[in-house]
This record gives C-alpha cells, sequence and structure tokens, in this order.
C-alpha cells in the first residue's frame, strides 16, 4: 500500500512543480536539462523505493506510475477544463509578423529564441519572414513563414 | 471517441486555427509567479531547518530542573534523527523515562551511554544510568520516526516531567 501512496505521491508532485516551472524551460533543452534530467531522476529514486529495493516493489512502482498515467489522459480527454489546467493552451507569441510583447515576456521567451526556432524550421533569416510563432503546449515552438519566405 | 476529440478548434481573426485560451493564460502566469514564490519559501524554510539537516527550526530545547532535552522540532519519517538528554543533578544514578507515547511514534535504534538496567512500567521505558563524579551527564538517542505526522510525547529526566512534540514529515 505505503508504494502505491509513494507513488503516487512523487507523481502529483513532479507534475505540480512541472507545470508551474513553466513551458519556458522545455522550450530549449541544453545539455544542462539533461543533466538536470538524471539529477531529479536519481533524487525522486529514493523517494519512490523507499528501503524495499525488490523486484516486486519496483514492479508495483511501475505499473502506479503508468496506471495514474493512464488515468490522468481520460481525464483530459473526457474534461478539457482538465485538460487546460493540466497542459495548458497554446501562446501566439507573433501573429500576422507583429510579436505579442506580453506574450514573449510572461512566457519568457525572447526575438532570438523565435528566430532560431525559425532558422531551424525553415531556414528563415529575418523576423519580417515569420508570420506565426506559437508555443505549444509540448513546449516546442511552431513557426509558420510569410508567403513567399 | 469522446466529444472532446471531435472538437475544432476555432478561426481567430488574424487566420489562425488555434484555441488560445489567453484569458485562462494570464490567470496561469500569474499563478506560475506565486508558485515561484512558494518554491523559494520552501528553499528558505529548508534552509532554516524545516525538513532536518540543521537551521535554526531543526531542533530545540527544553530546560528541567534535573536537565534539558534537546530534541527534534522537525523531523522525517524513516530517518534518523537523535536527542540529547542531559542530567544536570549529581547523583550515582540517572533516570530517564520514555513516556508510551514517545516509543510508539519513534522506534529507538541506539542509546549511548548503554543503561545498566531498563525496564518497561506503566507509563513507559524507564532506564537506569550509572554516574561517576559531578555532572553534567549526557545521553544520546538515536531514534527514527515510524510514521509521519505531529508526535507528542512525555520525557523524564529523574522525576522532571516535559511534554515535547516533534513534527514528522513525510
Amino acid at each position: 500500500m505505503e508504494t502505491v501512496f509513494r507513488g503516487l505521491a512523487v507523481y502529483l508532485v513532479l507534475l505540480i512543480v512541472t507545470r508551474f516551472s513553466g513551458r519556458r524551460s522545455m522550450a530549449q533543452v541544453t545539455p544542462f536539462d539533461f543533466v538536470l534530467l538524471l539529477i531529479i531522476a536519481e533524487t525522486t529514486q529514493q523517494a519512490l523505493l523507499g528501503d524495499d529495493f525488490s523486484v516486486t516493489n519496483a514492479f508495483v512502482l511501475i505499473v502506479t506510475l503508468f496506471t495514474a498515467d493512464i488515468l490522468l489522459s481520460y481525464v483530459k480527454q473526457w474534461s478539457s477544463s482538465a485538460a487546460l489546467l493540466i497542459d495548458g493552451s497554446p501562446t501566439v507569441l507573433v501573429s500576422r509578423g507583429r510579436p505579442d510583447p506580453e506574450a514573449l515576456r510572461r512566457s519568457r521567451v525572447n526575438i532570438a529564441d523565435i528566430l532560431e526556432a525559425a532558422r531551424q524550421q525553415h531556414g528563415l533569416m529575418r523576423l519580417d519572414q515569420i508570420e506565426f510563432a506559437v508555443l505549444e503546449v509540448g513546449g516546442n515552438l511552431s513557426i509558420i513563414p510569410r508567403d513567399g519566405s | 471517441m469522446s466529444s472532446n476529440d471531435l472538437q475544432v478548434p476555432p478561426i481567430r481573426e488574424d487566420g489562425l486555427q488555434i484555441e488560445e485560451r489567453r484569458d485562462f493564460q494570464r490567470r496561469f502566469w500569474t499563478a506560475e509567479r506565486a508558485a515561484w514564490i512558494v518554491f523559494g519559501a520552501i528553499i528558505l524554510l529548508a534552509i532554516a531547518g524545516l525538513r532536518h539537516g540543521g537551521g535554526f527550526l531543526d531542533h530545540g530545547s527544553n530546560k528541567l530542573q534535573t536537565g534539558d532535552i534537546d530534541f527534534p522540532q522537525i523531523s522525517r519519517w524513516q530517518t534518523a534523527d537523535d536527542f540529547t538528554i542531559v542530567f544536570d543533578r549529581e547523583g550515582e544514578t540517572h533516570i530517564l523515562t520514555l513516556g508510551r507515547s514517545f516509543l510508539d511514534r519513534f522506534s529507538i535504534q541506539n542509546v549511548s551511554p548503554t543503561p545498566f538496567r531498563s525496564a518497561m512500567a506503566q507509563d513507559g521505558m524507564r532506564m537506569q544510568f550509572d554516574a561517576l563524579g559531578g555532572g553534567p551527564h549526557d545521553v544520546r538517542l538515536d531514534v527514527t520516526p515510524t510514521r509521519p505526522g505531529i508526535a507528542r510525547y512525555r520525557i523524564d529526566l529523574d522525576g522532571a516531567t516535559a511534554e515535547l512534540s516533534t513534527i514528522v514529515l513525510p
């Protein structure tokens, strides 16, 4: 029983902390982010397993985490409000070529980030070649170029 | 397939077909900043000793006529912690009584020095220690909290009673 509660508690804490840390942190994954990911995994391990390193405990924990994830996906599917709360909504950063200062500032994305995504996705050279830039729910930047760019 | 799967996002005035909930996003951005303040507060409280491991909140001290008890104010479930008992009075023996509530909330891992006699009494466990020369004499208890929550317990030092409490974090 304790294993299940441990698993659910850690799942919930990670979900809340990841959600509130903002999508900005996922928008640009650096090598250090991978290091951070490993440290978080290592830190979480003890809280998940406790003193029980048996295969049975690990198995129960894995099943608990996957089940929690499946249930959450159903909750999101059934309730659009829950999906909005858990995943958020996409944020339009550039509309018709005009950057949205509020969206950029509060999403912690700057023009350089948008230009980088534009170069990588479409080989664009300048801001005026960008029609739309959207910070997606998954944390990545989508760039839609202007016609003829 | 649920009704949410069939929902088509509206087309905005600028021509982009996307469901951007800016009103929600604004509220969430504010909540996000509030959460960061909470994150900072958690770090500051951890530095202050809220999660054990040092800091002024970590250990408390209770002074009795017969001695002092240095006890954990904040402890963690299934994590080693310690009590330091100081007997001030001179005497050849000292008696430490741990109430039943203490034994219920803490598992005793080690007592140093080892009592020359220990016995179960109606009010808990009574330990008797030999003492040489004048005080103070120290006894250290290494314990592990058995469950999370607020542990309220009683410790007697040579007949003087202290009612103490420790917050045990999960």
